[in-house]
């Protein structure tokens, strides 16, 4: 037999073949579908995310993935910079291998005193031998230095060659030209005692802001050009002096300059592009331990060691996101393969079921059961070969169109050239799957598709039960956190695949009510379609896979607008305005006149800096730093959701001062640029006392900076005082006015405790006033005098008052003369009512680490000064402060409370701008600006983030299709069961178009419950799980926390579109099957 | 069981076929020729029948598988047409009606019981039964008590509820039965109505038949192989190729 068999199973199967061709065709078309689904899903997993990988990294700049490695010799030490280099390079790029990488190298002088005598006095500055300036630095005025030039003479030594900031140059008074010596701090000899530096260049720095390409974060002063407190040699930080620099010098020539070596910078910028997750991930634990390697390398050649890189955390962020979005496109996969899996035993059993008679017969003619799988397994085979051979172009068809949509073209995520071996290996594996789901239904034993009694009901509940527990651990731990990828992509399968078991378990529920009104009724048509939806079921898994569809692509449309929503939010919580410009250069009133001209005069001027909490222990992430983020609160519209319906307004109710003290506030001329002020005074004291004024101007627009003046004898005469106001001042409107006076008085003499007794001093400032001012100034008279706290401290002050005019205020009080000659007595005199703390709003965490709650105080530091503030409401987060303890303050009462502790430090550092923004001109401007809306584009869509909307996109488009073809083959199989019923129908007197509509009226029904109790089920997973799968840039949670969201318009469509879709193929076999009802069925059985 | 109890007549629309005067048969069948299939492959399942069958008789056809006995159950009942030659029913050519007319006909007219016993699994026994009656829009009361009415007539009064693989098969055909005298028809066809009972259930089957008959004035074509059958026939037609044999 089994030899005859052999001969006569290509015959029968060609045969068989040609008899069933329609029905092969259709079985064909589902596996094709099927498998270009999954080589689809398979070229987006692999292809798409090396594709997003290289370009996130790419994406993240220089700043990202470059390692910055500043090594300080040991102080004295005339350093060999030949010598270093080559042993940092080597220890950086060894962390980094095996990843190729460039390195570059600065190196940096010592501090070299200004003044002659190598004294602080004059302030510090410093040379830099920087080879790839010219990238990031504009030349202003004059020419970088030559290299071939050499030094020029000056005296008996030669002079180099430098290009010096625009901001050294202002400092210092610099034009092309000018020379400058240099001298050796004692703390850091050089081989010369005198270095003469020739100015040749201006240059401004670039992209000082830019994270992408941070080459000033190897500079000493971060590309500032100027510091006017920076610690000084020697001092550990504890005292501060001016600097200056760099001053740059021609590539190759410090070593000729002889002025040692202060510090080598080497940047190792690593080749990301092919690297594997696991080699970035082993690169960033090695880069992470750099510090010490490095320092254990050099041994003592290195007194310090520093490491600047964003590379760990860049991999950590990219890595997740990689993880992320690869959960995704293995979630769109695995319930894509799942509803081709469905599909594919409808196909089995469609043939199965046309193929029983013969296959009866075979058996009765003595062929045995496994000649019979045999046989279906071979024509299986061939069926699935054809499907597998097109589904590989037809997959990368489907991916290339996937990548031309813009928003994943804009990814960089691109097409591969040729036949990926992932994508065959990825059909290969599918087929083989589809091959079993196919030859699956021929094994069953005949009259093996009954279902059994009440053991396979228990069972089957059974299995639904375990399946159900199984999913809602498994979402327990995804929404506990759980961010393992099994988690990530089991948790939403389980969950579609259980929330769909128990919702099939509803449906037949529903028809019931049905049934009833079906009984009760006269007709024909529509009763009886409900009587046989009631008690026909329809096949198990048909009805799966049609729920499982609509769920499945309902729970990707709104996982994708979940996500969509918590991006735009994350971007609203990380940007506090539609633009932020920071690092804008100038004072903060020539920032103001800058912003204002590029935002239509709408910008708000915005404190966000790292601060302190005093003695307070806050937790938070690892790396958080506190922030204290203030903005005139009351004119700020603050935008990020917040919990239980509560606002930022009623968050920062009580945050702006209680009045408005510009109205007090005097009239200050500050037409000519050049400010001072008229300085005279007084003391009962023998010995000799100073005053040192400080000026706290606004221009007119809210903007405050600091006006230092010079110390003047207080000996009774007057005298013109010039102020210095770092980074100038602008009241381009004429609205300068005087907010504050801080008088420092200092006894010029070293006194023991009660020497000198008490003077009563008297202080009087005066300046010009613009000449359209009124007089007298409104609200003049509500200035007051305080002292300090540190003076207050220190008891020596006693009787403070103010006296105001037009244009003057004049100070008294009686000072403790032996006490100033130690701690100067500084008197606060301010335009506004005093403010003893400043009321802030505090992050979660900070309460929760702290042991905060409203009414609490606690410390901000500002400057040099901690100020007193109390909590007034907590908050899950801060605008522009997501990720760690932060607080946030209206700027105005911060600057008032700071002024009243003489803390007169500019408090701007970003201004909040409207989208309308002029961004290019800021840019321009050297400022860096942050797009709110860019920033959620970016988020949203960024390389690998795109790579979980493509997924959740395939996954609708698959599930949909699937669908479909999973309809067409139950309507088949439905036909080939029901042509008998038809027939009798028929014969009894039913008119062919009432015995379609029933038919047409039973798959509707079964079709919109099914469609229905899907989306239910899509709609109960969105709002279980897709916030939990929502993550931040950093891989972290969102914040504020992801809500989930669901999109009528995009579950309406779906649902449209899936009972359409079965309309459309149900109409067509409905029709077919009454047409061609015969008599010769009214002679067959039923067939179950 | 009520064999001869009088079964009250439905509400029906416009007969497809009008009352045939008293001296015209019921079921006139002329030359009737129908052939399946073309060329050397052409199958003649019917050469040239003629036939009548008068109100109140019952006709048994007789002849072996393959004779036309069904092609010839299908022609007279509207559910094939043949190549040539006429079928009237009530004086009616039926041959000639449309679609529509040809659904009238299998509604109002002509009555179908098949071997396989022809119910719709889904629905119960008094479903079954009351299909023809939701077809002519009956309204629920009338059509649930002629329902009830037709059980007890078949004797499965006690049965309503049940679906058809709650029945033995003598209990769906006497379903079937009751299925086709719910529209009140006037020629009833039979196709081996027993062919797949026992000999007992059989001869009740066809004695329900043989009742419904005389006590509804129908005509009534059975075909069938058994003799016992036969018999209770007022007489016997036998078909062979396709052909009528003389009596």
């Amino acid at each position: 037999m089994s030899a005859a068999w052999a001969r006569e199973v290509p015959a029968l199967a060609l045969h068989r073949a040609r008899a069933q061709a329609s029905l092969l065709a259709a079985v064909a078309a589902t596996a094709l579908v099927a498998l270009t689904v999954l080589a689809a899903c398979g070229l987006l997993l692999t292809e798409g995310r090396r594709d997003a990988l290289d370009t996130a990294l790419a994406a993240s700049g220089a700043g990202g993935t470059q390692v910055v490695a500043r090594v300080v010799p040991p102080v004295g030490a005339v350093a060999d910079a030949d010598a270093l280099v080559p042993d940092v390079g080597a220890v950086v790029a060894g962390a980094l291998a095996p990843m190729p990488a460039t390195a570059s190298t600065w190196t940096e002088s010592p501090l070299l005193a200004l003044a002659p005598d190598g004294s602080a006095d004059a302030g510090y500055a410093y040379l830099t031998d920087a080879a790839d300036l010219g990238d990031v630095a504009r030349l202003v005025d004059g020419a970088w230095p030559d290299p071939d030039a050499g030094g020029t003479a000056v005296g008996e030594e030669g002079a180099v060659d430098v290009a010096v900031p625009a901001a050294t140059a202002a400092a210092l008074g610099l034009v092309p030209g000018d020379t400058l010596d240099l001298t050796p701090s004692p703390d850091a000899p050089a081989a010369r005692e005198r270095t003469t530096v020739r100015v040749v260049g201006v240059f401004q720095p670039l992209h000082r802001g830019d994270p992408g390409t941070p080459v000033w974060a190897r500079d000493l002063l971060g590309g500032a050009g100027a510091d006017p407190d920076h610690p000084r040699p020697g001092t550990s930080g504890r005292r501060l002096s001016p600097a200056y620099g760099p001053l740059v010098v021609a590539p190759g020539t410090l070593p000729a300059a002889g002025t040692g070596v202060g510090a080598v910078t080497v940047t190792v910028r690593p080749e990301t592009a092919g690297a594997p997750v696991a080699g970035l991930r082993a690169a960033a634990a090695a880069v992470a331990r750099l510090r010490p390697a490095l320092a254990d390398a050099l041994g003592g050649g290195a007194d310090r060691v520093v490491v600047r890189t964003s590379f760990p955390a860049t991999v950590r962020a990219v890595a997740t996101q990689h993880a992320v979005a690869g959960a995704a496109a293995l979630t769109a996969g695995l319930v894509s393969v799942a509803l081709a899996g469905a599909a594919l035993v409808l196909a089995g059993r469609l043939l199965a079921a046309r193929r029983a008679p013969e296959r009866a017969l075979l058996l009765d003619r003595g062929a045995g059961r496994g000649q019979l799988l045999g046989l279906a397994g071979a024509e299986a085979a061939a069926v699935v070969a054809v499907a597998a051979l097109l589904a590989v172009p037809l997959g990368l068809a489907g991916y290339r169109a996937l990548t031309a949509v813009p928003l994943v073209a804009r990814s960089g995520i691109g097409a591969p050239a040729g036949v990926p071996a992932c994508l065959v290996a990825t059909v290969a594996a599918g087929a083989v799957a589809l091959l079993i789901a196919l030859v699956a239904p021929a094994a069953r034993p005949p009259g093996g598709r009954r279902r059994g009694g009440t053991a396979s009901r228990l069972a089957r509940s059974g299995g639904d039960l375990l399946l159900v527990a199984v999913a809602v651990l498994a979402a327990l731990r995804l929404r506990a956190g759980g961010s393992a990828d099994a988690v990530r992509v089991l948790a939403p399968v389980l969950a579609l695949v259980a929330a769909c078991v128990v919702v099939l378990r509803v449906v037949p529920l529903l028809a019931r009510p049905a049934e009833r009104a079906a009984r009760r009724s006269r007709g024909f048509v529509l009763p009886l379609a409900a009587l046989d939806v009631a008690r026909r079921p329809r096949a198990a898994v048909a009805l799966l896979l049609l729920v499982l569809a609509a769920a499945g692509a309902t729970f990707g449309a709104g996982w994708a607008a979940t996500w969509s929503r918590s991006q735009a939010e994350q971007a609203e919580a990380l940007v506090p305005a539609a633009v932020v410009a920071s690092d804008v250069p100038g004072s903060p009133t020539t920032q103001g006149a800058l912003v204002r001209a590029a935002a239509g005069g709408r910008a708000l001027p915005a404190t966000d800096r790292v601060t302190g909490f005093g003695t307070l222990a806050v937790s938070g992430p690892e790396d958080a730093e506190p922030r204290l983020v203030a903005v005139d609160t009351g004119s700020v519209v603050l935008a990020g959701r917040l919990p239980d319906g509560t606002t930022w307004a009623d968050l920062t109710r009580g945050l702006a001062p209680p009045d408005d003290e510009p109205a007090a506030a005097l009239p200050f001329a500050a037409d000519g640029g050049d400010l001072a002020v008229r300085v005279s005074g007084t003391t009962g004291s023998g010995y000799p006392m100073s005053v040192t004024p400080t000026l706290v101007l606004d221009d007119g627009h809210g903007v405050r900076v600091r006006a230092l003046g010079e110390r003047v004898p207080l000996d009774g005469a007057e005298r013109t005082v010039p102020l210095s106001a770092p980074g100038g001042f602008a009241a381009p409107d004429g609205g300068a006015r005087v907010l504050a006076v801080v008088i420092q008085v200092s006894t010029d003499a070293q006194l023991e405790e009660g020497v000198g007794g008490l003077a009563d001093v008297a202080v009087s400032v005066g300046w010009d006033r613009p000449a359209a001012a009124a007089d007298p100034a409104p609200g003049a008279g509500t200035w007051s005098a305080r002292p300090t706290d540190a003076t207050l401290q220190n008891q020596s002050l006693s009787d403070p008052a103010v006296v105001v005019g037009p244009d003057a205020v004049r100070a008294t009080g009686e000072v403790d003369v032996s006490r100033a000659s130690y701690l100067p007595t500084v008197l606060v005199l301010t335009s506004s009512s005093p403010v003893p703390a400043v009321p802030v709003v505090v992050t979660q965490d900070l309460a929760t680490g702290a042991g905060l709650e409203p009414g609490d105080p606690l410390q901000v530091a500002v400057g040099g000064t901690a100020l007193p503030a109390t909590v007034a409401a907590v908050a899950p987060y801060l605008p522009g402060a997501v990720d760690g303890p932060a607080v946030l303050a209206d700027l105005r009462t911060l600057s008032r409370v700071a002024v009243g502790e003489a803390e007169t430090a500019p408090l701007v550092d970003s201004w909040w701008l409207p989208a309308d923004a002029d961004a290019a001109a800021l840019r321009d401007a050297g400022a860096a600006v942050t797009s709110r809306a860019a920033v959620a584009e970016d988020l949203r869509a960024g390389p690998l983030r795109v790579g979980v909307l493509a997924a959740l996109g395939l996954l609708v488009v698959a599930a949909v299709a699937l669908a479909l073809v999973g309809a067409a083959l139950h309507a088949a199989e439905t036909a080939e069961d029901r042509g008998p019923e038809v027939a009798r129908l028929l014969a009894v007197g039913a008119a062919p178009r009432a015995v379609s509509a029933t038919y047409v009226v039973q798959h509707v029904v079964v079709d919109v419950l099914a469609v229905a109790a899907g989306t239910a089920a899509g709609a109960l997973v969105v709002r279980a799980l897709a916030p939990a799968l929502t993550i931040s840039a950093t891989g972290g949670r969102p914040v504020p926390e992801a809500l989930a969201d669901w999109s009528w318009p995009a579950a309406s469509g779906i649902a449209a579109a899936l009972l359409a879709g079965a309309a459309a193929v149900v109409l067509p076999v409905v029709t077919g099957l009454v047409r061609r009802a015969s008599a010769a069925h009214l002679r067959l059985g039923d067939a179950e | 069981m009520s064999g001869g109890t009088p079964v009250p007549a439905g509400t029906a629309a416009t007969p497809a076929v009008p009352d045939a005067p008293g001296d015209v048969p019921m079921v006139r069948v002329r030359g009737v020729h129908r052939t399946y299939g073309s060329g050397r492959a052409a199958v003649r399942a019917l050469r040239g029948v003629d036939l009548d069958v008068a109100a109140g008789e019952l006709v048994a056809l007789v002849g072996r598988s393959g004779s036309g006995k069904t092609t010839l159950l299908n022609v007279v009942g509207g559910l094939d047409r043949p190549d040539a030659g006429s079928v009237q029913i009530g004086g009616t050519d039926v041959t000639s009606l449309d679609a529509a007319g040809q659904v009238r006909l299998r509604r109002d007219v002509v009555a179908f019981v098949f071997q396989t016993f022809g119910l719709v699994p889904v629905l119960s026994a008094a479903e079954n039964v009351a299909v023809p009656l939701r077809l002519r829009a009956l309204p629920i009361a009338d059509r649930e008590r002629r329902v009830a009415l037709l059980l007890r007539l078949v004797g499965l009064d006690g049965h309503a509820a049940l679906r058809p693989d709650e029945l033995s098969g003598g209990q769906q055909q006497r379903v079937a039965i009751a299925r086709a005298l719910a529209g009140s028809p006037r020629l009833l066809i039979a196709d081996e109505p027993t062919g797949q009972l026992d000999t007992e259930t059989g001869l009740s089957v066809m004695a329900l038949i043989r009742a419904v008959v005389e006590a509804e004035g129908m005509a009534a074509v059975v075909s069938t192989h058994d003799p016992v059958m036969i018999g209770l026939a007022d007489r016997a037609v036998r078909l062979v190729d396709g052909r009528v044999l003389p009596a």
